[in-house]
């Protein structure tokens, strides 16, 4: 049993779920259960399952057996997500994606970095010091260019329909992977609400909790004053005695919403990693390294919530849609977003955790490489950039290739739900696992995207 | 259901007639009605999302709305007008006739989409997979109840033992005997025996049962009818039930004919990959688990392939020797563990020395130090030690022997000093030290 645990382990082409629910219960069990396990082993569109066939009577499955050279490899390789969102739509070619003397770079210019052959746009001069931690991934295209649909596809790897609302990544993990610290919430948001960390039509608990301002943490998650804890005990007897009726009655997504939030709120309260959400208790030093912006602030609020056990944090910065005057915008967000991301890479390397953090830098589309007659970059969804560090991600490389100008896909595109698919893969999620909706129409983490493997090991 | 398409006709008219109902019960009845024929008929072909035939998709409003080749399938308030209506209605042999391939929609399904264009085609995707209970009027519901609570039943409670001999006996039956003609397909007299609430309005002869009182329950009498009987449920040609199952119904009525409330398909999360392990632990194990859970103590797998157990201690206030023991049962298959801010009792030294195949150990931001770290057993495939804001020195770098396999520590804001690390460096060059 130890060599089959041990195969498992260290043996990253891994069985599916049936395979391993079966290992798991026979070796807890002591028995046999290739029939008991039913619901391990659901089928997805178009994954292999492990065939019944292939699972002996000991339970374990050989890994020579047809029809498992087609299992996706999937294993965890991140324990949290910080993802920074930068709204608005982040320009590729002075930052990401820097063109060598090319005319498209303007007022940009490309900077070297601590690894050979990586450029970076200059406004990024401190992140440069860190790239031997991160991926870019210069080939991202969209279907969407405009804000709403671009982040919402971004967000959900769905394009918005008027009969559904669909999870963000978030509130999958929440559903998919639970929380982590039974406490607190899976996942949180911080900044403002432009898309929403939206369950969507998951339960309304695996959406994010939002967190307006990063200084002011958790609002109204203290007793009022002058009420006890036994009065306040009281108080929550009797709302929860008049409500009962009415739950029996209604018992429809939107009123367990309601109750479920309450619950939650009262595990918050009674919490002691409520301090999780107050970035006072930090030293001076790391309010400095940060930096003072509210994009900076977050960061720093991300990594503590990440430190007590929240599987996803978004952090969002706005400002980024420079259709006018472009390089003085640049100067002012691009600070705010070098020292936040430099910081970020800096603090979780330090304290052990970037191994197990993946942090990611996403935006809704890219910017165009002419400049508009008010001299800014108009939306460009052919081709944009990402970046992907630490949580199993090998840092230092650059994956896919714009054109010449920056203007569209050369090589290896990377769709938003590849890009999602990716996320999934190294929070070690079923990225092929149906989950249906209330409608029973089925849905997947990262609709049908494929895992950009190379960029991980 | 005769009942029920009686009440939509009533719907129906006042909708006619000017009558505003928007978001009313009747009309998410109308609408549910219409979806299910949607989905038993037509999703297979012209769902969203795979290349619907005919470039028609039927699975929302929109899509009906916006057409396919033909046009707009779709005329709000207009069912003559309307080319869904339409392709229902043909001749099975005519062009364009739809269900493709010979099918054709009953009566009742016909009348359940004419009826829902005919009201304005609402569409509310919150009343899909609910609950079927909270598909009934109050009204319907409230009559049920009433009819019972006279006996001395109160139909929402059922007891487990109850609820299992319904289960058992009395749904197994009405499966394999009666809701060929009575469920969800056909609807012989009116009655579905696959719903509960509909179940207990009974059909065309009137309810079901009376609860306490087999002898004047329809279900019971047609059960036990003379073979020759017109009436004789089954009919006499069809299979008949046996004598001890007919026993159970006469028992059932007697208990009150207690049916428990379908459990709500309302998805309240489903599984994740840590209620996916727990359902496959032994019942010790799982009371193990939970003892653990209790304080605090968090296990779950690594990820949906497995790859062992993670884990974390950190959330737990402090430990018991109890827990120790209760940890055992999972200690092999523990990989990961996480012991940050953990108190350094010796329970909890105890609770990490049995841990011996860990391969990520976080014990950063702890009270821990030199002499905790002397208690820890040998860890022959640690990889990761994070020894982050501990109370560690010098000493513990010279106790690293005992992780042969170890590649990366983290030493950061801890006393250990430059040079005990310039050493240990030189010493294992293999190993990366972040201080």
């Amino acid at each position: 049993m130890k060599d089959r645990l041990q195969h498992i382990t260290t043996n990253l082409e891994t069985p599916d779920r049936r395979a391993f629910c079966s290992y798991l219960a026979s070796s807890m069990l002591g028995v046999t259960v290739a029939g008991l396990v039913s619901g391990c082993g659901k089928n997805g569109k178009g994954v292999a399952v492990v065939d019944q066939a292939n699972i002996a009577a000991d339970g374990s499955v050989s890994p020579e057996a047809p029809g498992l050279a087609d299992v996706p490899v999937n294993r965890a390789t991140a324990k949290s997500v910080i993802y920074l969102y930068m709204g608005g739509g982040m320009t590729h070619l002075d930052t990401l994606d820097p063109k060598e003397n090319s005319e498209v770079m303007m007022n940009s210019r490309a900077i070297s970095t601590n690894v050979d052959g990586m450029r970076l746009g200059h406004w990024l001069e401190k992140t440069a010091k860190h790239m031997d931690k991160a991926a870019i991934i210069n080939s991202m295209n969209t279907t969407q260019g405009a804000h709403g649909p671009g982040n919402y596809f971004m967000h959900t790897s769905y394009t918005k329909r008027a009969s559904i609302t669909h999870p963000t990544m978030g509130s999958w993990i929440g559903r998919l992977s639970g929380p982590m610290n039974p406490d607190l919430p899976a996942s949180v948001f911080v900044g403002a609400d432009s898309v929403g960390g939206g369950a969507g039509f998951l339960p309304s608990r695996f959406g994010a909790l939002g967190i307006g301002d990063p200084e002011s943490g958790l609002k109204n998650s203290s007793r009022p004053k002058g009420v006890d804890e036994r009065e306040f005990e009281r108080r929550l007897e009797l709302a929860s005695f008049l409500d009962t009726e009415f739950h029996d009655k209604y018992a429809l997504k939107e009123v367990q919403a309601y109750t479920d939030a309450y619950t939650d709120a009262l595990r918050l309260m009674n919490s002691a990693d409520l301090k999780g959400f107050s970035i006072e208790d930090e030293p001076k030093s790391m309010h400095e390294l940060y930096g003072a912006s509210k994009f900076g602030k977050g960061c720093l609020l991300a990594r503590r919530l990440v430190e007590h056990g929240v599987r996803f944090v978004e952090v969002r910065s706005g400002g980024w849609d420079m259709h006018g005057n472009i390089w003085e915008s640049l100067e002012k967000k691009m600070a705010e977003l070098d020292r936040g991301l430099a910081a970020l890479l800096q603090d979780l390397e330090l304290r052990g955790l970037l191994d197990e953090t993946l942090i990611v830098l996403a935006t809704e589309f890219g910017r165009s490489p002419a400049l508009s007659t008010q001299g800014g970059r108009n939306h460009h969804p052919r081709v944009f950039s990402t970046m992907l560090a630490g949580g199993g991600i090998r840092g230092g490389q650059v994956y896919g290739k714009s054109d010449e100008r920056g203007h569209a896909v050369a090589e290896n595109k990377v769709s938003v739900p590849d890009f999602n698919a990716t996320i999934a893969y190294a929070m070690g999620l079923p990225y092929n696992e149906i989950v249906y909706s209330p409608s029973k129409r089925p849905f997947t983490v990262a609709d049908t995207g494929t895992p950009v493997v190379d960029l991980f090991g | 259901m005769m009942g029920i398409r009686s009440f939509l006709c009533g719907v129906l008219f006042a909708g006619i007639g000017g009558l505003s109902l928007a978001d009313s019960p009747e009309q998410k009845l109308a609408f549910k009605q219409a979806y299910e024929v949607l989905e038993r008929h037509c999703f297979e072909c012209h769902s969203d999302g795979d290349k619907p035939k005919g470039r028609l998709a039927v699975d929302s409003i929109e899509s009906l709305l916006k057409g396919g080749k033909s046009g707009p399938a779709l005329v709000l308030g207009h069912a003559d007008q309307s080319t869904l209506i339409d392709r229902i209605n043909r001749d099975k042999r005519a062009k364009g006739h739809m269900p493709k391939g010979g099918g054709e929609l009953n009566a009742s399904e016909k009348i359940a989409l004419t009826q829902w264009v005919e009201g304005g085609a609402m569409w509310f995707e919150d009343v899909l997979g609910g609950d079927d209970d909270m598909m009934m009027s109050d009204m319907a519901m409230s009559e049920i109840a009433e009819m019972h609570a006279d006996l001395g039943v109160d139909i929402n409670k059922v007891s487990e033992e109850d609820a299992k001999f319904f289960k058992d006996h009395i749904e197994s039956m009405f499966v394999s005997h009666c809701t060929g003609c009575h469920g969800g397909q056909k609807q012989k007299g009116g009655l579905r025996l696959d719903n509960r609430t509909m179940a207990l309005r009974g059909g065309e002869t009137g309810p079901l049962v009376v609860a306490g009182d087999p002898s004047k329950s329809e279900l019971y009498i047609r059960l036990t009818l003379p073979l020759d009987d017109d009436e004789l449920m089954p009919p006499s040609e069809k299979p008949r039930i046996s004598a001890e199952r007919i026993a159970k119904v006469e028992e059932w009525i007697k208990r009150g004919a207690p049916w428990p409330k379908p459990k709500s398909k309302l998805d309240r999360g489903g599984d994740n990959h840590y209620t996916i392990f727990t359902a496959a632990l032994s019942d010790d194990d799982k009371q193990a688990y939970d003892s653990l859970r209790k304080v605090g103590v968090f296990i779950e797998p690594l990820n949906w392939q497995g790859g062992g157990l993670r884990l974390v201690a950190s959330f737990a206030r402090e430990f018991e020797v109890e827990q120790t023991r209760a940890l055992a049962r999972f200690s092999d298959k523990i990989y990961w563990a996480d012991f940050t801010r953990v108190k350094w009792t010796p329970p909890a030294e105890k609770l990490l020395g049995q841990l011996e195949n860990l391969v990520i150990l976080h014990l950063e931001r702890s009270a821990f130090d030199d002499a905790n770290f002397d208690k820890l057993p040998e860890l022959p495939r640690l990889d990761y030690l994070n020894l982050h804001s501990t109370k560690v020195t010098d000493a513990t770098l010279n106790g690293l022997d005992k992780f042969p396999k170890l590649t990366k520590l983290y030493l950061w804001n801890t006393k250990v000093s430059d040079s005990a690390v310039n050493t240990l460096r030189k010493q294992r060059p293999e190993l990366k030290i972040v201080k």
